[in-house]
């Protein structure tokens, strides 16, 4: 390419201005001699060396001048290589019966051996040129063929790999592939423009396909990695339009038909900063690279807009020299050999078969961005865009996202990733720690069953029965307790437990009041407990509730029990009892009636300490028994009785409690279970221990 | 028993028995049955305490304006609206202030409340049992009373040292001294024998309450 | 200073208590109006979370969550319980039969599915837990006092026997006194760092 962006040719025939690239003017149709200026070698007729040209012709004058000269004549002849013709030139003697005189003959002499010496230096300059420029060329050619291989070798890759991709390039009856036809539908302009190109488009010569010196150098550096950014878009742009042309390498030759006019460049490459949006650790990331195996993102961005001037400016070359313009899918399949690195690099396989997909894409790109930053993410919505015209046949493949986009690896791992998040929502994907089993319900519907056909059967069958049950310390403890009530001394019975527990607890606790009243014993009851409000009729006299409610739960009794009436009025407390509000007033007991060690142990904590004379002693639930037995240990309950294995203490009849037959059918089977389990347990023990040894 | 109650009759026992369901699986009818207890026990509990606590102990006092016991009763009534703002913005920061008073009062009463009843007696009634009455009878051992005071002691201390071994266990990489683990051990039998009395407990109460159910049912289709 | 003001609020009040504690002769006018605040401050945060409770499942018929049937069937019944409630009153016994008609069958069911429940448990057991000294030695107890309700076991025969009944029925307190005071400890100092401003210093 040229590196005097304006220069014209003048045509030494017609006078017409005409392209440095051109090789027959436009004019008169004659071949334009000495397309190729060479730098630092200049020999002929070259536009705009006319002063080397002054300069030969000055010498040439000047010689021949000289030898027309007598004054210049020079009587002996000096030899030229010899360094020590000066002594010799001092001892020459004149020729006899020559005229012209020593000096001059002397500079004759001098001046033909230096055009020889001249002639011989040039040849010599011609000959390294010659040879550094073949060394070039085969450079280039090879890096050329390099370049060429690889494409070749990518686009079997993806033929073998996406056999499936349909074939969206399909081309119209013009014979535009189907990008071209959308970009022209997205600007009929350019589209104007085009046709025009292709109107004017004529066979072109090889020539027109040849690689200027500068060209090929940049084409060596690029391919070293050496490649200035500038010049990149230069280079890839020129290189589709070679594709389809055999090389010939001929130094003296002319810059090739640019695809891109310098000027255009020039504005194509302010719109292209920012085309893509790569993020910076990524840039980064390719700084370790080596430059060859970066992505050309730059190229990338420069050819794209290039690629649609290029396509004018291939055109108009084409139209002046009147040849075929260069097919479209050669031009973008080559220039999108750094799109191949790219993808190569980032792993994504991507399908040669649909070049004019990803050019669509990139085209599609182009005219949206002008001249803004160019998102990566519209590329990739554009990509998924592209999603759409693969065949529906396409798997759906989270491991294989975005293959149509341009993503670096690292890229391509976040989104792969991300997809994956995505596919897996509202899915499980850990596995549940305790998941029931069907067989699991099962059982437990069978173990469910059996327990309630035997309490069925136990009371459907037999009378209720009896156990003789061998008493417990601290149910006789509370026996005693409650004997040694004396007649009229005051009980507060403080009741808490819920309905779910009232067969176990209210047999028991209808007894001691019974055993209060028949020994004459006042007694008081009250509850915290909302419920017992309903349950309180059960255990006193029909529709009756309890003597007082006390708010505020355990606050409320360590109210009661550790503050005094204050000397300006009444506590709050005292106005929600209907009664007398000094609970613990004259009472010497306090039975409690509660389903929960808890409310006992808090009592005796919170309650107790702050009135320690009065005794307490509790009935509560089976379950509760074990958890007492400390504080009936230490004393601080005189006693207790849990649940109906106490009821015969308490001399509780049958009739009162629960049919204990079904109750011992109960016990029985669940000792039958638990033991089953262990058996169960052992079995499968066992069976493990033997597969292992088999094994 | 009128045509209401019987109606309310038959639809607490359609309650009861969707209960059951629960043998087949965790079903619409179980869920039904638990939303009707959740429903009537909050509504029973918020009717009490509007008309046991609040009334009574909250408004009623204001009403006695100017006297001390309705100034004194300001302070519950601001703090009471200053829960009631928890409703409206849960970050709040005046709302931390009725619930830090709460705290602050049920924790003194927590320290009181272990210390003097459960903490020394208990401890108290460990080292009581060494005490020289009950270790002998009539001048010659009692060896049951002495057997259980040691047996006692070192059980109480054996399920210490399994709270502690756990504990330790999740700290060091390599394992616990061999004393240590055995002492443990026995911790955990003394642990095993309360859970297995416990276990027992349970499951009699909820024995009673399933026989006096089927009971009620066998006494209920009689009737019919 | 936002999460630490309950804390400080915490700690003043809670040590303000301590001492009326331990002055209680002196104090005990002021501990007890203090208590009682603090009742009427608990019953307002329990009502509190009672409406709470109802605006929620108010939030999640209007939003037609999943499960808003069940929502419609506890606000019934809530709102039935306190307006007759509070129309009839609290001692009307009518309406404590009502209550007592639809609570008692209820829970005793579900008791008696505990009881159910337990006995697939049991099963299970040593499946998932295994052979260790916890769970032999929870079985062994539970298998012993088992069959000790099942009164086959004639006590009053040999006095030996019934001491050693009497011996292994107390069994379980060492092990409870164990865990009580283990906890009691545990919750004591807790609340020791409650009063004396840990808490506020941990946040």
């Amino acid at each position: 390419m040229s590196e005097q962006p304006d220069e014209l040719r003048i045509c030494p025939h017609c006078g017409q201005p005409n392209a440095v690239y051109t090789l027959r003017c436009i004019r008169c149709g004659e071949e334009l001699e000495e397309l190729f200026d060479l730098q630092g070698f200049e020999i002929g007729h070259v536009p705009g060396s006319d002063e080397s040209e002054d300069e030969i012709a000055s010498m040439d004058q000047m010689l021949a001048a000289l030898d027309e000269s007598s004054l210049l004549e020079d009587p002996k002849q000096e030899d030229p290589d010899s360094p020590d013709d000066e002594a010799d030139e001092d001892g020459l003697e004149p020729e006899v019966g020559d005229e012209t005189p020593d000096w001059l003959e002397k500079v004759r002499q001098r001046a033909k051996a230096e055009q020889d010496a001249a002639d011989r230096l040039a040849r010599g300059g011609m000959a390294m040129e010659d040879q550094r420029a073949e060394r070039d060329r085969e450079q280039v050619d090879q890096a050329f063929e390099e370049i060429m291989r690889r494409i070749r070798e990518q686009n079997e890759r993806e033929k073998a790999r996406r056999p499936w991709r349909a074939e969206s390039a399909s081309v119209d009856e013009n014979g535009d592939p189907e990008w071209l036809r959308r970009i022209r539908e997205l600007q009929p302009d350019r589209e104007e423009d085009t046709k025009e190109i292709s109107a004017h488009s004529a066979a072109r010569s090889d020539l027109e396909d040849e690689w200027t010196e500068e060209e090929l150098q940049e084409l060596l550096k690029r391919e070293l990695g050496q490649v200035d950014e500038e010049t990149e878009e230069e280079i890839t742009a020129e290189i589709s339009p070679l594709r389809s042309v055999a090389f010939e390498a001929e130094p003296e030759e002319s810059a090739e038909s640019a695809l891109l006019l310098p000027g255009e460049e020039a504005r194509a490459e302010p719109e292209l900063t920012n085309f893509h949006n790569i993020p910076e650790d990524d840039e980064e990331a390719q700084a370790g690279q080596p430059e060859d195996e970066k992505p050309l993102i730059e190229a990338t961005e420069a050819e794209q807009p290039a690629q649609s001037s290029a396509e004018k400016e291939l055109e108009e070359a084409n139209r002046q020299n009147g040849e075929l313009p260069i097919p479209l899918e050669d031009r973008e399949t080559v220039s999108t050999q750094n799109e191949l690195e790219l993808v190569e690099e980032a792993g994504l396989e991507e399908n040669f078969e649909q070049p004019a997909m990803q050019a669509d894409l990139q085209e599609e790109a182009v005219p949206r961005d002008k001249g803004e930053a160019h998102d990566q993410a519209e590329i990739e919505d554009k990509s998924e865009n592209a999603d759409q015209f693969p065949p529906e046949n396409e798997p759906e493949s989270p491991e294989e996202p975005f293959q149509d986009l341009l993503l670096l690896r690292d890229q391509r791992d976040r989104a792969r990733a991300l997809k994956d998040i995505l596919y897996q929502e509202g899915r499980r994907t850990i596995a549940v720690l305790h998941e029931s089993s069907p067989q699991g319900k099962f059982g437990r519907l069978v173990l469910g069953l059996l327990l309630m056909i035997g309490i069925l059967v136990s009371i459907l069958i037999g009378p209720a029965g009896s156990i003789d049950l061998p008493p417990q310390a601290h149910a006789l403890a509370f026996q005693e307790n409650l004997a040694s009530l004396q007649p009229g001394e005051r009980v507060l019975v403080v009741m808490d437990y819920q309905a779910a527990t009232r067969h176990d607890l209210e047999p028991l606790a209808a007894r001691v009041l019974d055993i209060l009243a028949g020994n004459d014993i006042q007694r008081r009851v009250v509850t915290a407990n909302p419920v017992n409000l309903l349950l309180a009729s059960n255990l006193l006299e029909p529709a009756q509730l309890p003597d007082e409610f006390i708010p505020g739960g355990m606050l409320g009794y360590l109210s009661l029990a550790a503050a005094s009436p204050p000397n300006w009025g009444g506590l709050p407390i005292s106005l929600a009892f209907d009664g007398e509000a000094e609970l613990f007033a004259r009472i010497d007991q306090v039975i409690l009636i509660s389903d929960s060690a808890d409310f006992v142990r808090m009592w005796l904590e919170q309650v107790s300490p702050w009135r320690a004379g009065i005794k307490t002693s509790a009935i509560t639930t089976a379950v509760s028994g074990p958890m007492l037995l400390p504080y009936h240990g230490s004393g601080q309950l005189q006693g207790f009785v849990a649940g109906v294995t106490d009821a015969k203490v308490l001399q509780v009849g049958p009739q009162d409690l629960v049919n204990l037959r079904a109750w011992q059918a109960g016990m029985m089977l669940m000792m039958v279970v638990l033991l089953l389990g262990m058996i169960t347990k052992v079995d499968q023990d066992f069976s493990r221990r033997s597969e292992g040894q088999g094994r | 028993m009128s045509s209401l109650d019987l109606v309310v009759f038959f639809a607490g026992l359609i309650l009861s028995l969707m209960v059951f369901s629960y043998l087949l699986g965790d079903s619409f009818l179980f869920g039904i049955a638990m939303y009707t207890l959740v429903g009537v026990s909050a509504g029973l509990s918020a009717l009490v305490l509007l008309q046991k606590v609040i009334l009574p102990m909250l408004i009623s006092p204001l009403g006695a304006f100017p006297q001390t016991s309705s100034l004194l009763a300001l302070v519950p009534l601001v703090l009471s609206l200053l829960v009631i703002w928890l409703l409206f913005k849960r970050s709040s920061r005046i709302t931390g202030i009725p619930l830090g008073f709460l705290g602050g009062v049920v924790t003194a009463a927590l320290v009181i409340g272990v210390s003097r009843g459960t903490l020394a007696p208990q401890l108290l009634s460990i080292v009581n049992a060494f005490e020289p009455g009950r270790m002998t009878s009539s001048g010659m051992p009692n060896w049951t009373g002495i057997f259980e005071a040691f047996m006692m002691l070192a059980g109480v201390l054996a399920v210490f040292f399994v709270f502690h071994h756990q504990k330790i266990k999740k700290k060091l990489a390599t394992p616990a001294p061999a004393w240590l683990e055995g002492f443990a051990g026995v911790g955990q039998v003394f642990i095993g024998v309360t859970f297995g009395a416990v276990f027992v407990g349970l499951f009699s109460t909820g024995l009673v309450a399933l026989i006096a159910y089927i009971q009620s049912l066998v006494d209920f289709v009689g009737l019919w | 200073m936002k999460p630490r003001l309950p804390a400080v609020v915490a700690a003043v009040s809670g040590l303000a208590m301590l001492a009326a504690f331990f002055f209680q002769s002196v104090t005990s006018p002021y501990l007890g109006l203090v208590l009682n605040w603090a009742i009427i401050v608990s019953s307002m945060a329990l009502l509190v979370a009672i409406a709470s409770l109802a605006v929620t499942h108010i939030r999640f018929i209007i939003d037609g969550q999943k499960g808003f049937l069940y929502s419609i069937v506890l606000l019934v019944a809530f709102f039935s319980t306190l307006i007759i409630g509070w129309y009839r009153g609290l001692e009307d016994p009518q309406y404590l039969d009502w209550l007592r008609m639809i609570l008692v069958p209820v829970e005793t069911a579900l008791m008696g599915l505990i009881a159910l429940v337990l006995m697939s448990a049991a099963v299970k057991i040593f499946r998932v837990r295994g052979w260790s000294i916890l769970t032999v030695s929870f079985a062994l107890s539970a298998l012993f006092f088992l069959f000790l309700n099942l009164g086959f076991l004639r006590h009053d025969a040999n006095s030996t026997l019934t001491a050693v009944i009497s011996t292994l029925q107390r069994l379980p307190l060492v092990g409870a006194r164990g865990l009580l005071i283990g906890v009691g400890v545990g919750a004591l100092l807790m609340a020791l760092r409650v009063l004396f401003g840990q808490e506020v210093a941990r946040e």
